[in-house]
């Protein structure tokens, strides 16, 4: 027999005893049977037969419990018989059961769904074979400069000539294409990659064969598709390797496909295409960081020591070319997902995970005084049972055991709560959680699951367990009923566990209420402009795949397109013909060009501010817009003018920047030039003109809520469309007088131009919620966190206080016979309700102060430590507290003082 | 009846050695061992069962409803290979024992 099915059986024995017992039973029979035969075939009559039959079997009830144990497993038999007594108890106290196992359940399952969170984001290995080995190589910029997770081309060839623990280095570049012709044609997005690329992620096309150097070397028209692409539109045809696909009308020979679920985890949507990469002539010249580099450690080889050769690595290179790089740049390691997580997103998840650790471990405390109080109305029991001859250990395993069963119901509850809630956090996350799509309640959190609720099981029945085990016989019996002396030393222990349930809620209150504060700081902060009223106008640009379908081995002729605009054309068209047909809309006051709405980023350039005889270099914010910009705004200025028609395309190249960068140089920059690409007296970008600072504009938060303003300059789009790498179609900006502008007007006004598929207008304080919504969802889930916190913790307080009142009823009821107002006795055994409370929340004041600084990095404009959010949180918690004792404390003054006397 | 308390340590083994001939049902055994033994082992019920889900749950002996030799369902045992090399195992250390246990009586 395998030991899998033995162990079947022995749990099946343990557990089902009819099935083996009748089995016995049958085989005993028999047994009896062969004897009696016997016996009549020796001349005995039946009836003797059987009767001596009998005597030789022995004692049957024996014999079958010794077959038993030989069969079961003993320790098991008990758990069987301590889970069915466990049942049996939660049946007779269906109320207790229920709120342990809800309060349980909240917690496991806020614990749950958190973690499977975190393990997909920041845990799960990645989904390719010994992912752990695939590195970026990026560039460090030395002290306050950052990292980059890329590099230029020549450090790219440095690094893949000479790194030993680094193998099979590649670099990739995202494109897409138009696939296909005809009605039927598609985008699809794909990357030029190094033919070392798959070798680094470890993966081979499944059918067919990768690029080689030559076809790299001589641009060669091949293609290696993914299984999706393989299967959607070459029909999953095993014929398809060199066939020939067209991509933006170009002929490619398949000659790969990518196995099935292959996908680049940092870029879900662009594994759809591979072709083969290589650098320019001229990428020595590049001196940007701009190429991803990927590549895996060498067999056996640590990151420690991959790091200790880059070191020497980015030695030899500052040697090689000293005016390129600083002394303090070095080469940076990376793993592979590492740069998609930043560190407040790492720190927020962490924080997360320990914010639905906070409510488990509030619900385990009230699970705790749940058993408590029944230990309470079970000592009787107990007392009686040990009385009997049940070892102590015996009543002590008892009570795990409920604990354990209690756990187990919650898990498979709070794994459901988990499941189902999982969805909506998904769906509300801010987008940019890597591998989001992996997310999942699978075996791996399942596990964790079962571990936290193990560990909670014990927690949460040790405390009963354990008097338990000093089974106190003489207290019990001694006391008579119910054990009112035993009663007498409890209640510290449970006002000690309302305390601690009320200082780890307010740890979690005082965290969500700095969260929304912050959050309303954001809200309110003065970005510099009126967000309200101001709508930014999208259009999306058509995309005209090639009309023709080519013919194998003949060049396709492409369609000329006169609608097709030059790639400088959109902004000015769009501004000599669109923007009076806008601004002609009813409701409208002033429309404005602008590669990049406010609220979005702008281009990130480097460029130096001279002005006699003084220069300031800097990485400064580049935003192109039209003369309107500043009107619409509206900002103010501060010495100069704005933008006018005449600075167009061929007039003097001209420019405008804030104050932040203004205030680099002397005199408010009156009288200075701004050199757009030119950095320390170095000429990035041969083609960018000096231009003449017009004037200064007020300072705005133009990227987001949070931020200060950067070095920023203006350019009139006019002078700048095609150049720099702006978005193909700059945003409308429309301020508005009443509603917003009609959609349809808008997108019938800008269809007409013929290069537009399509139209969004979004309110500008949407696109600050947008900016703001890491920081909505980190006070909305801590805030739900809090409130699943507070409610349990108000369950517990109303039970702790009804057994208070219970302990009481005596002296209340005396007291009420003595004279004493209802009034009174409320007011005192609330006040003894509110004890515990008061200790709780100096407790968690104790406790929020080291606690906070975890918090720092996600607050703006706010202390982690602020008197009015600390007060907030006690108010909030007293209230509570209060309401709660009131119930059990109103229903003391109901008792009937003649009643209870006759009953003692 | 006396020689119970030997019997003890040995019936296992006792059990596996008239298994490896072939299949037998409970009585069988009890009856094959007393009939060997020149009704010198008397094997109690009390012990035999118990034995047999014993070496059952080792996975030493795998049981089996048949029908007897008398059309009767009966529960027969059977050696399993693990069963058989503790056979050969124990057979060697018994035979080691059983000969200590003579020497010292012999010349203690």
């Amino acid at each position: 027999m395998n030991p899998l099915r033995r162990l079947v059986l022995l749990v099946r024995d343990s557990f089902g005893r009819q099935g083996l017992d009748r089995d016995v039973d049958r085989e005993f029979e028999f047994h009896l049977e062969m004897e009696i035969e016997e016996n009549v075939r020796r001349g005995m009559s039946r009836e003797r037969a059987e009767r001596a039959a009998r005597r030789a079997f022995g004692n049957p009830r024996r014999h079958k419990q010794a077959t038993r144990d030989a069969r079961t497993w003993r320790a098991l038999e008990r758990i069987a018989g301590d889970v069915r007594h466990a049942l049996r108890t939660f049946r007779r106290h269906p109320g207790f059961a229920l709120t342990a196992v809800l309060t349980l359940a909240l917690g496991l399952g806020a614990t749950t769904a958190i973690f499977s969170v975190v393990d997909g984001v920041l845990l799960r290995p990645l989904p390719y074979p010994e992912g752990e080995r695939i590195v970026r190589v990026g560039w460090s910029f030395g002290a306050g400069g950052g990292t980059v997770s890329a590099l230029s081309p020549l450090k790219y060839g440095h690094v893949a000539g000479n790194a030993r623990s680094i193998e099979s280095l590649a670099t990739r570049r995202s494109v897409s294409f138009a696939l296909g012709g005809g009605p039927d044609a598609l985008v699809v997005e794909g990357l030029r990659v190094s033919p070392s690329f798959f070798r680094a992620m470890g993966v081979q096309p499944a059918r067919g064969r990768a690029f080689t150097p030559e076809e790299t070397e001589t641009d060669a028209p091949v293609v290696v598709v993914s299984d999706r692409v393989w299967r959607d539109r070459l029909g999953a045809d095993p014929g398809a390797l060199g066939r020939t696909i067209a991509l933006d009308g170009e002929p490619h020979t398949v000659i790969g496909v990518m196995p099935e679920g292959f996908r680049l985890v940092d870029l879900p949507d662009e594994g759809d295409l591979f072709l083969p990469f290589r650098f320019g002539p001229d990428a020595a010249e590049e001196r940007g960081n701009n190429y991803t580099a990927i590549g895996r450690l060498a067999p056996g080889v640590t990151r420690e020591t991959a790091v200790a050769e880059l070191a020497v690595l980015g030695t030899t290179f500052r040697r090689a070319y000293p005016d390129r790089v600083e002394e303090d740049e070095a080469y940076a390691l990376d793993g592979y997902l590492e740069p998609y997580v930043s560190d407040r997103l790492r720190t927020a998840l962490w924080g997360f995970l320990a914010g639905a650790g906070f409510v488990l471990l509030i619900a385990c405390l009230n699970v705790i005084s749940l058993f408590l109080a029944r230990g309470q109305v079970r000592e009787h029991e107990f007392s009686l049972r040990a009385v009997l001859g049940a070892p102590a250990t015996r009543l002590a395993r008892q009570m795990l055991t409920e604990s354990f069963v209690l756990a187990l119901v919650a898990a498979v509850i709070g794994s459901a709560i988990a499941a189902a809630s999982l969805r909506v956090f998904l769906s509300l996350v801010p987008t940019d959680l890597p591998r989001a799509d992996a997310i999942g309640i699978d075996l791996r959190v399942l596990g964790f699951t079962a571990a936290v609720a193990a560990l909670s099981a014990f927690v949460a029945g040790l405390p009963a367990a354990l008097p338990a085990a000093r089974a106190r016989l003489l207290d019990a019996l001694a006391g008579g009923r119910s054990g009112t002396q035993g009663g007498h030393r409890r209640p510290r222990v449970r006002r000690a566990l309302v305390a601690g349930q009320v200082a780890t809620s307010f740890v979690l209150l005082a965290g969500a209420a700095v969260l929304f504060a912050s959050l309303r700081n954001l809200l309110t902060v003065d970005l510099g402009f009126r967000p309200e009223g101001l709508y930014s106008v999208e259009l999306v640009r058509e995309r005209r795949p090639s009309p023709v379908e080519p013919e194998v081995g003949g060049r396709p002729a492409r369609r000329a397109d006169a609608d097709d605009p030059s790639p400088g054309a959109p902004a000015t068209r769009l501004a000599r013909e669109l923007l009076p047909r806008v601004a002609a809309l009813p409701g409208v006051r002033s429309v404005a060009l602008s590669a990049n709405a406010p609220l979005e980023r702008g281009l990130n350039v480097v460029a130096t501010l001279a002005r006699a005889g003084e220069e300031h270099s800097a990485n400064i914010e580049l935003r192109a817009v039209s003369p309107e910009y500043f009107a619409t705004l509206p900002v103010p200025l501060g010495w100069g003018r704005a933008f006018e028609e005449a600075d167009g395309e061929g007039a003097e190249p001209v420019a405008l920047i804030n104050r932040a960068f203004a205030n680099r140089v002397a005199d408010d920059g009156r009288g200075a030039t701004l050199h757009i690409g030119r950095f320390r007296g170095e000429n990035l970008c041969t083609d960018c003109p000096p231009r003449r600072v017009l004037g200064v504009v007020d300072d705005l938060r133009e990227i987001s809520p949070d931020r200060e303003a950067r070095p920023t300059a203006y350019v009139p789009i006019a002078q700048v469309a095609g150049r720099y790498d702006f978005y193909a179609l700059p945003r409308l900006l429309v301020r508005t007088v009443g509603p917003p502008p009609s959609i349809e007007a808008v997108r019938a006004a800008a269809t007409r131009l013929g290069f537009v598929s399509d139209v969004t207008v979004r309110p500008a304080t949407e696109l600050r919620a947008a900016r703001l919504a890491v920081d909505r969802f980190n006070a909305a889930l801590v805030g739900a966190f809090a409130i699943v916190a507070v409610t349990i913790t108000a369950v517990g307080l109303y039970g702790f206080l009804s057994y208070m009142v219970n302990l009481r009823r005596r002296e209340a009821g005396v007291r009420l016979a003595m004279g004493a107002t209802p009034g009174d006795v409320v007011r005192e055994l609330t006040m003894s309700g509110i004890g515990p409370v008061v200790v709780g929340v100096a407790a968690g004041i104790a406790l929020t102060v080291p606690l906070s600084r975890f918090l720092e990095s996600q607050l703006f404009r706010i202390s982690t430590i602020d008197v009015r959010v600390l007060g907030a949180a006690a108010g909030a918690l007293l209230l509570v507290a209060a309401l709660a004792a009131l119930i059990p404390a109103r229903r003391a003054t109901r008792i009937d003082p003649a009643g209870l006397l006759r009953h003692d | 009846m006396s020689n119970s308390i030997f019997l003890h340590g040995a019936l296992d083994l006792l059990i596996l050695r008239v298994l490896s001939e072939e299949s037998l049902h409970g009585w069988a055994i009890s009856r094959r061992i007393q009939h060997v033994s020149r009704d010198v082992l008397e094997v109690n019920q009390g012990s035999l069962y118990p034995a047999l889900h014993r070496l059952e749950r080792k996975g030493w002996v795998a049981s089996e409803w048949g029908t007897s030799e008398n059309n009767r369902n009966a529960k027969f045992y059977g050696l399993t290979a693990t069963g058989r090399r503790q056979l050969a195992e124990q057979t060697a250390g018994w035979r080691e024992f059983a000969g200590a246990v003579h020497r010292v009586l012999q010349h203690a």
